[in-house]
């Protein structure tokens, strides 16, 4: 099964406006087949929005990059944006975080909907807004709303047109970045709830990024840990979670709390992560980790294949 | 009035209710006010709303002029160099509508006049040498006349509304949902036709709708410069003069015509943006 | 006229400033802009404040005819009265400067008092202050300026007081959202919870939060003022008895520079004017856009991100 969607290598600079660079990805390569569920975890700034911005290729003029971002076989990054945009939206779509603001306050949502079928050919006129209140009615919301305006619909509403509308041109994957941030619990169940149902009906690939361990576990399959830029644990979700191979994925998990054991005591990770504008040495992991050893202050570890599908990038799989 | 016997002094005061004390006349004032009456001017004697009247008329179509080449071409090098930011286009459009915003608006006239004296009239609204002019004539003749006193006021007014289309339109560029709209495959200038320019006209609309208001008297520079006879002319001929009804009845109309701009600010932006309901 | 540089980003954006101290020198330093702006201003303040010493000719001596050309001795050429242009470019700036600088404290002083009430005290203080300031704001201010001087009588003091009438009202708009905003740091609530006098808190506190944007503003003010007082002259309203650039350009027009050709009776000074006006308005505006820092990045533009040839895998990083 040749993947869907491919990341090699990939590397993403920012100039800084006093002129150094921030390394923001630092090698991330992952695939996506069809109908997978990956999950792209880590903390906040750990670069896993801007990989999601680069496979859209939507990085701001201040960032430089390398590496390879194959669509459909092709890579889609070397050949800029006129390459870029007719597989937009029709083979990678994207939901953004906070959807309150991605859409255009002056239109209808409807409008809005319609507009991404009319871009792309899918369909045009009546044919279009039929469509477009079709695809509402899939993510739960009365074909009537299509002409309302984005501040008349609540944040949850907000949300799942923007799914609708991310579905428009019928993608083989879906980008869905931070979907559930800046929503209050009861509607993140619901939008989580309509992305499994929608991958599913539809037969969507699914990379969700977030820094929500739960929700991966809820809705992935396969999951990439990301720390610093870089991915320091990739596997199924299982493995992760029973299994984790390296430090800040164990970490990551027993930060979070579990209702049903509720008296234990709350990890955090103590520290910060590095500052991504000078040159890393070593693991840049150690200085937070309670199991470094000689090696992690010295070379950095590769992302190394474990068992069956499992990788990790620490010195106590083995050095080297 | 110089060389007027005291009895005919006498006589004018009583005949423009001088003797009266102070807030007697000013009763009188807003009475007549209310009845429609502002007064009649000293100078001429002419009812101060029909003098009023015709130096508005005058004034209207020159700065109307003026202002619509300003808007037009500011919003259109504004939007521009926000789209292509970073660019030589960019630079040189900022610098050229930050050089025009610092002229001063006569010295801009009076710079006109070097350049153009002899090509384009520099004087006056129309040639009182024209012989029986026909309405073509005599619109031919006024437009030229025209010309230089509205370019004036565009070339500042250019530089003030390409800065403030420059700077909605870069904000708006960094919403979230332009940069959706690029995600969904749109190619930029639609972007830039459909969704940002939209948002972009609020505030544009609502500086420049407020500005107007202020424009009737920043004419008065350029109405001095090229002798039009306006109403900035009639605001500081009654200074000079010291006819107060004039004085009173001017600033009254600019006052109105501030207030009233103002509200038309507000009701543009409460048509052009559906977040605002009654 | 200030209303537009009021907007953000005229200037380039540059990550926020670290500290409040230092922040002129630091937006100076890197903004090409500001600094331009201030090379100006520098400049045309030395040349006048060192007319006196400096300036060529003597500001009363007819050197020439009347409208002279401009030659190697007059580079500028000479105004309606045989006097060398350059001198009275350089003691027209003194006036001007001088005129400009004063109306601008009366304003500051004025506005930034005003502003400071209303936005620390709130309440009935608040209302009543911007009612006044809404009323001052509603009147076409030339017009205004042009009825006041002319009742009042032309002299330098007079003029200083009038434009700086009129131009408060930005400022105080202005200082008051400031000071709302810092009246509601928790610092600031602290301090009060504690006890301390309003004169306090506002020495200490609001006051070094507030002085930035003030000095921002200052500077743009003077533009304005500078603006007015060029105005006022050119309008016949101004001091007779001092040489203002305004006046410079009012003489030449009265006396029908124009017409005799004689265009270095007008060109120059409007121009200084002009080159003081945009430096002033460079550097508020620098000075604005560093104290409210849009760090985002726009979305659309001419260019987009670029690329970096592949360095080699598996690689020393």
């Amino acid at each position: 099964m040749t993947a869907l969607l491919e990341v090699d290598d990939l590397h993403v600079w920012f100039e800084l406006p006093d002129g150094g660079e921030l390394h923001a990805v630092q090698g991330v390569s992952l695939a996506v087949e069809p109908g997978e569920r990956l999950g792209l975890v880590g903390e906040s700034g750990c670069g896993k929005t801007t990989t999601a911005l680069a496979i859209m290729g939507l990085l701001p003029p201040t960032a430089l990059a390398s590496g390879r971002v194959v669509l459909d076989g092709v890579d889609v990054l070397a050949g800029g944006e006129r390459t870029m945009r007719p597989h937009r939206w029709v083979d990678v779509a994207i939901v953004f975080q906070g959807a309150m603001n991605a859409l255009n306050p002056v239109r209808t949502v409807g409008a809005q909907i319609v507009e991404a079928l009319e871009v792309h050919d899918v369909a045009r006129g009546a044919s279009a807004r039929g469509r477009a209140a079709q695809l509402l009615e899939s993510v739960g919301i009365p074909a009537a709303r299509g002409r309302r305006y984005p501040h008349e619909l609540s944040g949850g509403m907000r949300q799942r047109a923007a799914i609708a509308m991310a579905l428009a041109c019928r993608p083989k994957v879906l980008i869905a970045d931070e979907p559930t941030t800046a929503l209050d619990v009861m509607v993140q169940a619901q939008i989580l709830e309509l992305l499994d149902g929608l991958c599913r009906d539809f037969g969507l690939a699914l990379l969700l990024v977030t820094h929500d361990l739960p929700v991966v576990a809820q809705l992935c399959d396969l999951g990439a840990v990301m720390y610093a830029g870089e991915i320091v644990e990739r596997g199924p979700v299982d493995a992760l979670h029973h299994d984790p191979r390296h430090p800040y994925t164990r970490l990551l998990f027993a930060a979070t709390p579990d209702l049903e054991r509720g008296d234990g005591p709350v990890v955090s990770i103590p520290g910060a992560p590095p500052r991504l504008d000078r040159a890393l040495v070593g693991c840049p992991f150690a200085p937070r980790c309670d199991r470094r050893f000689e090696p992690c202050g010295v070379r950095r570890p590769a992302l190394r294949a474990l068992d069956d599908g499992h990788a990790a990038a620490c010195h106590l799989n083995g050095v080297g | 009035m110089p060389h007027a016997t005291p009895e005919t002094r006498l006589a004018l005061r009583r005949q423009f209710g001088l003797d009266k004390s102070k807030l007697a006349q000013y009763g009188i004032y807003l009475r007549q006010l209310a009845h429609g009456n502002l007064g009649v001017s000293f100078a001429n004697s002419q009812p101060v709303w029909s003098n009023l009247r015709s130096a508005t008329l005058n004034t209207l179509p020159m700065v109307a002029l003026g202002t619509i080449f300003a808007i037009v071409f500011g919003t259109l090098t504004g939007v521009v160099a926000a789209w292509r930011r970073g660019t030589v286009v960019e630079g040189a459009t900022v610098s050229s509508a930050l050089a025009f915003y610092s002229m001063p608006t006569h010295w801009l006239g009076l710079m006109l006049v070097i350049l153009f004296t002899g090509v384009l009239p520099t004087g006056g609204m129309s040639n009182d040498f024209l012989l029986n002019p026909t309405w073509w004539e005599h619109l031919k003749d006024v437009l030229s006349h025209m010309a230089l006193p509205s370019l004036t006021l565009g070339l500042v007014l250019y530089g003030e509304y390409t800065l403030i289309a420059r700077s909605a339109m870069l904000e708006t560029l960094g919403e979230d949902y332009v940069l959706t709209a690029r995600a969904k495959g749109l190619k930029p200038w639609a972007i830039v036709r459909r969704h940002a320019l939209p948002n972009a006209l609020l505030p544009i609309v609502t500086l420049v709708a407020l500005s107007l208001g202020y424009i009737v008297a920043g004419a008065i520079l350029i109405e001095t410069v090229f002798s039009w006879p306006g109403v900035g002319r009639a605001v500081y001929d009654a200074v000079l003069q010291r006819d107060y009804p004039m004085l009173q009845g001017a600033f009254l109309l600019l006052t109105i015509s501030v207030v009233v701009c103002n509200l038309v600010a507000d009701l543009l932006y409460f048509k052009l943006d559906p977040r605002i309901s009654a | 006229m200030s209303v537009v540089l009021q907007e953000p980003g005229l200037v380039e954006e540059v990550a926020p400033v670290r500290s409040r101290r230092g922040l002129v020198w630091q937006t100076i330093r890197r903004r090409p802009s500001a600094a331009l702006g201030v090379a100006i201003l520098v400049v045309v303040g030395l040349a006048a404040l060192l007319a006196p010493w400096v300036a060529p000719y003597g500001l009363h001596d007819q050197v020439g005819p009347v409208f002279g050309h401009p030659s190697r001795a007059h580079p500028l050429g000479l105004d309606d009265g045989g006097i060398d242009m350059v001198t009275l470019l350089m003691w027209g700036a003194r006036i001007s400067l001088v005129v400009g600088f004063a109306a601008t404290a009366v304003s500051m002083l004025i506005g930034g008092t005003v502003g400071l009430l209303s936005g620390y005290f709130g309440g009935a203080t608040d209302t009543i202050l911007m009612r006044i300031t809404d009323y001052f704001l509603v009147i076409p201010d030339v017009p205004l300026m042009i009825v006041v001087a002319a009742i009042w009588g032309p002299s330098l003091f007079h003029i200083v007081i009038v434009i700086g009438i009129l131009l408060w009202t930005g400022t105080a708009r202005v200082i008051r959202a400031q000071v709302k905003s810092v009246r509601e740091r928790v610092y600031v609530k602290r301090a009060r919870a504690l006890g301390a006098g309003h004169a306090r808190i506002v020495l200490r506190h609001v006051l070094p939060q507030v002085a930035p944007l003030l000095i921002a503003n200052t500077v743009l003010t003077v533009a304005v003022a500078v603006f007015d007082e060029t105005a006022l002259s050119f309008l016949g309203l101004g001091d007779p008895s001092r040489i203002s650039l305004g006046k410079v350009i009012e003489n030449a027009f009265q006396r029908a520079a124009i017409s005799s050709g004689a265009w270095w009776a007008i060109v120059p000074p409007g121009a200084l004017v002009a080159l003081v006006i945009l430096g002033c308005s460079l550097v508020g505006q620098a000075l604005e856009d560093a104290l409210n820092p849009r760090l985002r990045v726009a979305h659309l533009g001419a260019r987009t991100f670029r690329l970096r040839p592949l360095v080699g895998r598996g690689g020393a990083l």
